[in-house]
């Protein structure tokens, strides 16, 4: 990928728990606060996409709903459905349909409410996984947690680390909602869930919206000194499908990591920070193995060995993750998009990372019936 | 919806001839006519070669937990049954499913424990496949 795509501007609004706000009203105040921050006229914006919501934007007519609340009459029209990978992927569809000609200035915007209308689950989870009680998730992801433990040892001491680390940058994050200090003895004292995953695990549920603003590589130069490019860019939906019995530790970002890395000429060592989508830290330990930053099995060494913190060799997650800023639904995808694009204009205040060029971002969507996650992710952003 | 009420599971026209053949304690799983793959979930393709001819194959009942979890902090419609487990029982015939292992002591459950299936009835209609140590 060149430099032909670019985000120019981008808005964080802050998250809050059982927010009362309606689903249009989060929408609204990120799509405007998106347009500020990159100085456009909403006349210029001739694309708009938002995400499939887990509250709220349930309908079949989501995406123009949306148009119609914010008063926009787009050339090009999209609601993206790849679960929490839809922030992620947006800015990449956004760079397809400007390439091909379908817009110019596309808003991404990306709002959910899952603690005002609490999601239900759809499809096969009915029949055949809500009447065990796997308690969603964090049960799903516990077995996950329990074989990468038979097959390479305990994760434990590698996903307190993770914790521990995003909850430092969360307390220098001022929009991040958990922002008490985490000790060892916290993390480890945290009420286990499932076997193999404790509360300190997992993200917590929030209503919020965040947006950014895609364009061609030359207008973004206009708008602003410091243009963000995508550089690279692979999905993977539903790995390994046709197999019965798959190893539940090796993911798509097996394929999506490196091939995104590729794109952008960028080896491991290369990269100067590390935004990945994380629901759960168990999740961090596999991305970093399936990405290649090491082999399978060595990510709790790699997490031990390496400094994660904003000064550090790998910076992760320098806002705090959804772990400890909050997840807003299907939106909080582009807290990590956000928080990229906000380093790599030097704009990330007391957790700023020196000298940041470029941030590997991923998105993950969905659980599959006794695999791993569904949708992998990874794009390269860079100034 | 009542989410305090265990969920049940509601088949479906894909799902039907599954959860009849468990009905009739008898279990059965998706195996392709064209390729052998067999399945689970049941799909209704084949989710190897896409082809819509499936076969339902008779299993053993004999499984080993692939991996598992014990639920200690349940939804509010599992609550009072904490602990349980929940396993990826793994059946001798090569496919993986979702059940408890129903057992008075979860924590003698691991990964490698050899279980075997038995049948849960969940309503007058209805049952559900369930795991206990072999």
């Amino acid at each position: 990928m060149n430099r032909e795509i670019a985000i120019a501007g981008y808005y964080e609004a802050q998250a809050k728990r059982k927010s009362g706000r309606d689903i249009l009203d989060w929408l609204s105040e990120a799509a405007s606060g998106t347009l500020r921050n990159a100085g456009v006229d909403k006349a210029e914006v001739d694309g708009l996409i938002v995400n499939a919501a887990l509250g709220g934007g349930g309908s079949p007519f989501w995406s123009i709903l949306a148009a119609e609340a914010l008063g926009m009459s787009p050339a090009w029209l999209e609601a993206v459905d790849v679960g929490g990978g839809s922030p992620l992927a947006s800015v990449a569809r956004a760079g397809a349909a400007i390439k091909a000609g379908f817009a110019t200035t596309v808003l991404c915007v990306m709002a959910d409410v899952p603690t005002v209308e609490p999601k239900k689950n759809v499809g096969y989870r009915l029949e055949f996984e809500d009447p065990y009680g796997p308690a969603g998730p964090p049960g799903l992801f516990g077995m996950i947690v329990n074989r990468y433990k038979h097959q390479y040892g305990d994760p434990g001491e590698a996903m307190c680390k993770i914790a521990m680390t995003q909850r430092r940058h969360a307390e220098l994050n001022p929009l991040a909602l958990l922002r008490t200090p985490m000790t060892r003895e916290d993390y480890f004292n945290s009420k286990i869930i499932g076997e193999g995953i404790r509360l300190l695990d997992c993200v917590m549920h929030c209503d919020g919206a965040l947006g950014v603003l895609v364009t061609s590589g030359k207008r973004a130069r206009e708008l602003t000194p410091k243009p963000v490019f995508l550089t690279g860019y692979a999905e993977n939906h539903n790995f390994d499908p046709g197999n019965p019995k798959p190893d539940v530790t090796v993911t798509g970002f097996s394929v999506a990591g490196p091939k995104a890395l590729a794109q952008a000429a960028l080896r491991h060592d290369d990269v100067d920070m590390f935004q990945p989508y994380d629901d759960f830290t168990i999740a961090l330990v596999i991305k970093l193995e399936d990405a290649g930053f090491c082999a399978k099995g060595e990510g709790p060494e790699f997490v031990a060995a390496t400094d994660l913190s904003h000064l550090g060799k790998l910076p992760l997650n320098t806002g705090g993750g959804q772990i400890s800023a909050g997840q807003p639904g299907l939106s909080a995808g582009m807290i990590q998009v956000v928080e990229a694009v906000r380093q790599l204009r030097g704009e990330g205040g007391d957790r700023q990372v020196p000298n940041a060029k470029n941030a590997l971002v991923t998105g993950i969507g969905y659980v599959n019936y006794l695999r791993n996650w569904n949708t992998s992710i990874a794009g390269v952003l860079e100034v | 919806m009542d989410d305090k009420a265990r969920p049940l599971p509601t088949p479906t026209s894909v799902s039907r001839r599954y959860w009849d053949s468990v009905n009739a304690e008898a279990l059965t799983i998706p195996r392709c006519r064209d390729c052998g793959a067999v399945h689970f979930y049941p799909h209704a393709l084949c989710v190897s070669c896409m082809s819509p001819n499936l076969d339902y194959i008779p299993v053993s009942g004999n499984g080993t937990v692939y991996t598992y979890t014990v639920i200690r902090s349940p939804q509010p419609a599992f609550r009072g049954m904490e602990p349980y487990v929940v396993a990826n029982v793994e059946l001798d015939e090569g496919v993986r499913m979702m059940a408890n292992v129903i057992t008075d002591d979860p924590d003698s459950v691991g990964i490698g424990t050899r279980v075997r299936l038995v049948y849960q009835p969940v309503t007058p209609d209805q049952k559900m496949p369930q795991f206990e140590k072999a």
